[in-house]
């Protein structure tokens, strides 16, 4: 025990486990699996139901993470080259982006099922409102951040606009870029479920409801625990590929 | 030949001009100091002959033609290094040369003969965090050379180096400069610097800045640190020194 605490990622693991135990304890104290079930119960349900969860509704989930994000990032990055090109186009979009911040994206999401029906599109849409701006501030901060100095001594060499953004603005702003992919990997899992909860015919965040109403407490947690391991997944990875190639940040 | 006629420039939006009415003539392949007080506009000075900015009236010239006729004259080497974070050392003195799209072998095969040049041919593959404050300034010149241009302007290239570093780059500078044959001004706010270096020094004086007083460093080529003690190198040791506190207190 005290040999796990001076490993890197001991400590963490221990709380962990403390934390487990304790809501293990705690379901056995209260002893109604079907409200709160405990840690050991879930395991077990999630295996029993591994089919229906791994081969039907894990794939129709991954296809929201997966084009939501790729579609998040793909306007975020847009929207911050735009921005960065041009100060009226930054200070035209300013507002009416700020503006989508502040509507409550699940509010509204039943509309887009009444748009779009039960389709990924409805999905979609509400990942991609929730999650691009993040995006496209990050990206936009890093392309303003570059040094103006640099700039200067590119246009000494004979740099163009278009070689300063490509040889400056774009390795400036990658770091902040990897930030916000790393901020908004768990959002687009968690706004993911919470789309399909909303208004699917399958995915994981569906299966989740669709177990509240036979009051089957184990069987709701059972994908919740499964976007929990892509979340987690996701974040290490995104965390290795930035060690590999945005150590440079902090000399910036 | 470079030469400057009436030269004067005003920053947008300042109610002073910063330099007003210089004039100054360097010799293809010499070794030119400027040096002058804190803002006196030197920097600026580069800035009009890099291309930064344009003189608000005078003339820049090179061998007799303005220097908007001439393409990348000057290379620019700044008081930090500012190597990209992101790039190996070799693709670092690369830059110049893939900016004005050269082709990618000849580049690396250029690039690896400056880096030979300044002593670092085998820090080519790592990154510039790697490296000392010295090497990064070395490896910042190469790249100023792979710039091109038969002037290379150095603005305080050492002013941010430890001492011991700073003596050992000035003395091989001078060994690059005799190798390379290029002109070089460079500035410097350290009198026995350009001393040291120079064949002549100019000093920008006056607020604003009109005039750039002219003094010949009667040292030959080959030169050591002990001739900086001559009785003549001394008087104009302190003669410099003198105006410079003249103009500091201006």
């Amino acid at each position: 025990m005290i040999g796990m605490l001076k490993t890197k990622y001991g400590p963490a693991m221990l709380l962990c486990l403390i934390l487990l135990f304790i809501w293990q304890a705690a379901a056995a104290a209260v002893g109604r699996t079907h409200i709160l079930p405990g840690p050991i119960q879930i395991l077990v349900r999630t295996w029993e139901l591994r089919d229906s969860l791994l081969l039907h509704h894990l794939p129709a989930t991954l296809l929201t993470i997966v084009s939501g994000w790729l579609l998040s990032v793909g306007i975020g990055i847009t929207l911050a080259v735009i921005m960065n090109a041009d100060r009226y186009a930054a200070a035209l979009l300013h507002t009416p982006l700020i503006m989508t911040q502040t509507i409550p994206v699940m509010c509204i999401s039943p509309l887009f099922v009444v748009w779009f029906g039960y389709t990924l599109p409805a999905r979609l849409t509400a990942v991609v409102l929730s999650t691009f701006f993040a995006i496209t501030l990050n990206t936009y901060d890093g392309l303003r951040s570059a040094d103006p100095k640099k700039k200067e001594l590119l246009q000494t060499f004979g740099a163009g606009r278009l070689q300063i953004f490509l040889q400056l603005e774009v390795p400036s702003a990658f770091p902040r870029l990897m930030t916000a992919l790393k901020m908004t990997a768990p959002w687009v899992v968690i706004d993911a479920a919470v789309a399909e909860w909303l208004g699917a015919t399958e995915g994981l965040g569906y299966f989740s409801k669709r177990m509240i109403s036979k009051m089957d407490g184990a069987a709701v947690f059972a994908p919740l625990l499964i976007l929990c391991i892509i979340a987690f997944t996701g974040m290490a990875l995104l965390h290795f590929i930035e060690k590999k190639t945005a150590g440079y940040r902090n000399e910036l | 030949m470079l030469e400057l006629k009436d030269v004067s420039f005003t920053y947008q939006g300042a109610a002073e001009p910063v330099l007003k009415g210089i004039s100054m003539k360097a010799r293809e392949g010499s070794f030119v100091s400027i040096i002058g007080a804190s803002g006196s506009g030197k920097t600026t000075l580069f800035r009009l002959l890099n291309g930064l900015e344009e003189p608000d009236s005078g003339s820049i010239l090179i061998d007799g033609k303005p220097l908007s006729e001439h393409r990348s004259y000057a290379s620019y080497m700044p008081q930090q290094d500012l190597l990209f974070p992101w790039l190996t050392v070799e693709k670092n003195v690369m830059l110049p040369m893939r900016i004005r799209h050269c082709p990618k072998e000849e580049c690396r095969k250029q690039a690896l003969e400056m880096l030979r040049q300044v002593g670092l041919s085998e820090w080519a593959e790592h990154f510039p965090r790697e490296l000392s404050g010295g090497m990064r300034q070395r490896v910042s010149f190469a790249r100023t050379l792979c710039a091109g241009g038969k002037l290379m302007l150095l603005d305080e290239p050492f002013s941010a180096l430890d001492s011991i570093t700073r003596l050992s780059l000035q003395e091989w500078l001078r060994e690059q400069w005799a190798e390379l044959g290029r002109t070089i001004l460079f500035i410097t706010h350290d009198v026995e610097e350009a001393l040291f270096l120079s064949e002549k020094i100019l000093v920008l004086t006056g607020s604003p800045a009109n005039e750039l007083k002219e003094f010949d460093v009667l040292l030959p080529r080959e030169r050591t640190r002990e001739m900086l003690d001559l009785p003549g190198v001394n008087a104009l040791k302190a003669e410099l020194t003198g105006l410079l506190r003249k103009e500091a207190c201006v």
